[in-house]
């Protein structure tokens, strides 16, 4: 009977392991808000090659995750698995998507580019020390059909120097990202103890895509797959996280513009 | 509200000031230090060697100016210290400006300090050039050709845009033939053909592999098995007359002739259409005189040009048999009547050169009309495309460029990647001088560049771009991994082993997709072991296949918590020559259930019980190429294998939308092919492959078992429940299909190897 015991004991000893107080967050991390910033693009686009009106344009985000210093400077090591790994390891375990780590937030939100976006978007119980990258992954979810999506029409199917913007309608286009993608952005801000000093004032994460440039170039005479690797690499190229003092909120609802 | 013009200037300097403060504090990034050495090319003038010494692990890319030459750069070395270049493509007797941009590890780049070089002067018998027309629409380039009818004084000569010769090669070692080619491959490599051998060469001449030849004529090309194949002559007595007509032979790397094809096997030895046909040459009548192979791999058939006929003919490369005859059939034998099409527009071609099929599936050639209307006439010779119906019988002229010169020998015509036509009028005709123009492919077919060389004449021209002629720039320095780079045929068994013809050398970094754009690799990101690894042999009946996990193309980072790929050793074992069995049985939920052609794990179409076994595809979080996890598995068809180029240059993988291609090898031994499939033995028409399979859910992915809510339907398409089918040739081969289930289903081949593979399946 006794080994019985012990492998309860060890099962549950595992158990408490995979959640984070084994890994010593718990009480030494700071809540950090989550805010979202995506100006609107303009819906009418003109440059040397032709003009564009979009009609309908998203981002679907997917997840964010924060990565310490010292992890993502040995980004080739295995991090600490899940005790389900022992019996059955990932390679077997065909996908599941899990957010374990406090430090990853689940998003799942449809971005409309055409509008201004400034959302306040979670909450992370962020472990002390310092952060060197955060992950933003885009794909599609059960909001959304496309990982990313333009619809509108052009003043030319291709290179034709553009006409008037009253052509513009005559070529129908539509962008649709099917698969997803992430990129390691590099941020650098500390979680710090509160001190005298640091008061534990709120903290906010800021991150702020700017899409308009990437858009304005979008290469409508490419092929469709060429179109979406152009946003989703330029878009990576317009991402910026940054950790500040949390402001006093504006009441969501009575918001004006 | 205007401010005075003092507030304005104050605020102007200060904001000047920040600026300025801001930018010094960004210049923390310490650049690498690094030696950059140019020394003379002591073979070639026209050539430099660069080194590069970097105190860490970078990479480097070389730029080159002059003044009033715009700006080229060299492929992008490999991460390490050493950096080895030889650039090509310079003016002689010019001095350019070299700078080293030199990208660390953390991807911050820095450019060294400028270096002068002057280039020597072009060999004493450069040809002069003269160019007379160019526009913004020409591609632009290097143009290679060599002269023809001159012995061992020919050389191969490279010209830029503006008519300067940038290139040549030289050296005793290099029998020039009577008619020297030379072709451009696919990964910047250049094919020449020589006195009874055909070379690929780098750009720089460094011989990569040489293949011994008959005494060939004419043309040889290089097959995608890595064979040649290549023009003879053959002499033959028919009812008392000497004939010369042609054979074509396809010989392996070590010169043994695997496959023979004869004109007097096929064609009608009682027809003689015209004068070029009639011409005797040592008692023998010049009855075919063929002047151009060309493959054509989507149906694995071969054009050959016959000048003497004036006919290009279509030749099945398995049965040998002829398919069919572009050409008039007027005089042609009974048994070949039903070979030819009835044009119904324009008119058909008349000793003609080069065909050639174009990217949309047209037949493109240089048409010199020595036996047509108006034959000699100055403005007579023209490049002119063709389209063909095999069902109907029907064909159609779509487009002409009439060429700058009558061409009554000689002549080549090209599709460039921007879809312009480079045409080559290079034979004697209306004058002795070789005219090498490019026109747009449009009805207009506008002359955007045209060059002349005096007094020659040219058998063949080709371009290049500026980027593919300095793919092979690089060099493996002394340390670099590509040193120890084992060829393929020692980690991949081509020779044992039929099925690794169709795995792809992960090892070799020129296949790797870099999807980003920004010449890395995995393993320059995340170490040397996500560097892939892939070996692939056979016994008698079973198929190893070994590999590391690593993908050759970029991997993403999905999150959450997969910070990095990983690599893990798998040693995969399918059985050889599978036959169909009675019963069908089920794939694994979990695990692996086939493998990629780059030796990675594919899954089946369903996620895990936490993941309520829902679609991957509509609930997942798939990249771009169809999988995820940091122990990369696929689920979906691999696309990125057919939608990217490879750092080696190919423009995909694996050819797009083709027939024939496999994808991968399930576990019971047989193929997954991409979806595009024959219609009939000779593959007169090809049709995409679509899945039976019907989603019945209410779009409710995450919570729809995908097994649940699929159903099969056999008159969707067909494949059967396990996602495969009988081909035309009688074998059997699952297709990697745009619906679910993508790869398969279920197996219907030998499962006794399956648990070899899959720890879940019980053995």
């Amino acid at each position: 009977m006794w080994q019985v015991l012990i492998t309860k004991i060890l099962l549950i000893a595992a158990l408490v392991c995979s959640n984070q107080t084994c890994f010593g967050h718990g009480e030494e991390s700071r809540k950090v808000n989550v805010r979202l910033r995506v100006p609107a693009i303009a819906n009418v686009i003109s440059h040397s090659k032709q003009s564009i009106i979009i009609n309908e344009a998203y981002l679907s985000l997917f997840s964010l995750e924060l990565f310490p210093c010292q992890k993502y400077s040995k980004q080739a090591e295995t991090p600490p698995g899940n005790w389900l790994d022992w019996f059955i390891s990932s390679a077997y375990a065909n996908h599941g998507v899990a957010f374990t780590e406090p430090t990853q937030l689940s998003v799942h939100r449809k971005i409309n580019l055409l509008q201004a976006t400034d959302w306040n978007i979670g909450e992370l119980d962020i472990p002390y020390g310092n952060y060197c990258a955060i992950n933003v992954t885009f794909a599609h979810h059960q909001r959304s059909d496309y990982s990313l999506y333009f619809s509108g029409a052009s003043s030319s199917p291709g290179t034709a120097s553009p006409d008037t913007v009253s052509k513009v309608a005559e070529y129908p286009f539509e962008v649709r990202g099917t698969y997803g993608f992430g990129e390691n952005v590099a941020v650098e801000f500390a979680i710090l103890k509160p001190t005298a000093t640091n008061n534990n004032t709120p903290l906010s994460l800021e991150i702020s895509i700017a899409p308009q440039a990437i858009v304005s170039e979008l290469p409508l005479d490419n092929a469709e797959h060429h179109i979406v690797r152009h946003v989703v690499l330029g878009l990576a190229n317009q991402l910026s996280a940054t950790l500040v003092p949390l402001m006093p909120a504006i009441p969501h609802d009575t918001k004006k513009n | 509200m205007f401010l005075p013009y003092s507030v304005q200037f104050i605020r102007l300097i200060l904001l000047m000031l920040c600026i300025f403060l801001s930018a010094c504090q960004g210049e923390d990034v310490t650049p690498i230090p690094h030696i950059m050495t140019l020394t003379a090319h002591d073979e070639n003038t026209l050539m430099s060697r660069v080194s590069v010494t970097t105190d860490s692990n970078a990479t480097v890319v070389i730029q080159f100016d002059a003044d009033n030459i715009d700006a080229h750069q060299t492929a992008r070395s490999l991460n390490d210290t050493m950096h080895d270049f030889v650039v090509v493509g310079l003016r002689a007797e010019t001095e350019y400006t070299f700078i080293a941009l030199v990208t660390d590890e953390n991807g911050i780049t820095t450019e060294s300090e400028p270096q002068k070089f002057t280039s020597g002067a072009l060999p004493a018998d450069a040809p002069t050039l003269e160019l007379l027309s160019k526009n913004e629409k020409s591609m632009g380039g290097i143009t290679f050709f060599a002269e023809a009818d001159a012995g061992d004084s020919s050389r191969f000569f490279g010209i830029d845009e503006e008519g300067y010769i940038v290139w040549y090669l030289q050296g005793d070692n290099i029998p020039m033939s009577a008619s020297p080619v030379i072709r451009v491959l696919d990964n910047g490599y250049l094919l020449l053909l020589l006195t009874r051998e055909a070379r690929i060469v780098d750009i720089t001449g460094e011989v990569i592999v040489s293949y011994p030849l008959p005494a060939y004529h004419h043309d040889a090309i290089l097959l995608d098995n890595g064979n040649v194949m290549a023009l003879v002559y053959q002499t033959e007595s028919v009812n008392g007359q000497l004939l010369k007509g042609d054979g074509i032979v396809e010989v392996d790397s070590e010169g043994n002739t695997v496959w023979e094809w004869s004109t007097f096997d096929h064609l009608d030895t009682a027809r003689f259409p015209g004068p070029l046909s009639t011409r005797e040459s040592n008692g023998a009548l010049d009855w075919t005189h063929s002047n151009a192979i060309y493959h054509l791999s989507h149906d694995d058939s071969i054009l050959l040009s016959s000048r003497s006929q004036s006919w290009v003919i279509n030749i099945d490369h398995t049965t040998g048999e002829i398919v069919w005859i572009m050409g008039s059939s007027e005089g042609a034998a009974d048994n070949l009547q039903d070979k030819f099409f009835t044009l119904t527009n324009g008119s058909w071609m008349a000793s003609q050169h080069a065909p050639t099929i174009t990217s949309v599936g047209e037949f493109l050639l240089y048409d010199n009309r020595n036996e047509a209307a108006l034959a000699g006439n100055l403005y007579n010779s023209r490049a002119v495309r063709f389209t063909i119906n095999t069902n109907d019988m029907t064909a159609e002229q779509r487009w002409e460029a009439i060429a700058p010169k009558y061409t009554q020998s000689l002549g080549d015509v090209d599709e460039l990647s921007n879809a312009n036509v480079l045409i080559n009028s290079g034979g004697p005709g209306s004058n002795n001088d070789t005219h090498i123009i490019e026109v747009t492919s449009d009805a207009s077919a506008e002359t955007v560049w045209e060059i002349r060389i005096p007094g020659i004449s040219v058998f063949r021209a080709e371009r290049i771009a500026w980027s593919d002629v300095l793919l092979t720039s690089v060099r493996p320095s002394g340390d670099s991994p590509t040193d120890n780079e084992t060829p393929i045929s020692d980690l991949i068994d081509i020779a044992n082993c039929s099925e690794a013809t169709d795995f792809v050398d992960t090892n070799n970094r020129d296949n790797y997709i870099d999807y980003d754009l920004n010449g890395t690799t995995n393993a320059d990101i995340f170490g040397s072991e996500l560097a892939p690894t892939l070996s692939v042999t056979c016994d008698p009946s079973t198929l190893f296949v070994n590999s590391n996990g690593a993908t050759n193309f970029d991997w993403v980072n999905l999150g959450p918590g997969a910070a990095a790929p990983i690599a893990v050793d798998y040693n995969w074992t399918l059985p050889r020559n599978p036959t169909l069995t009675d019963e069908q049985v089920a794939i694994p939920l979990l695990g692996p259930i086939a493998i990629t052609v780059t030796g990675i794990q594919i899954f089946g179409p369903n996620e895990n019980a936490a993941d309520n076994y829902a679609n991957p595809v509509t609930d997942g979080l798939l990249n771009y190429c169809g999988g995820h996890t940091r122990d990369y598995h696929f689920h979906q068809r691999a696309n990125c294998f057919f939608e990217w180029p490879t750092l080696g240059g190919a423009e995909s993988l694996l050819p797009a939308s083709t027939p024939n291609v496999v994808v991968g090898y399930a576990l019971d031994g047989f193929p997954i092919l991409s979806p595009w499939e024959c219609s009939d033995i000779t593959c007169s028409e090809t049709f995409k492959v679509e899945s039976s399979y019907r989603y019945i859910g209410t779009g409710d992915y995450a919570n729809e078992n995908a097994w649940d809510f699929h159903s099969y339907e056999a008159a969707l398409s067909p494949l059967d429940q396990c996602n495969g089918m009988i081909r035309p040739d009688g074998s059997y081969a699952y297709y990697a299909t745009d619906g679910w289930p993508y790869y398969l289903a279920c197996y219907r081949g030998p499962t006794h190897l399956l648990s070899d593979n899959n720890r879940l399946v019980r053995p």
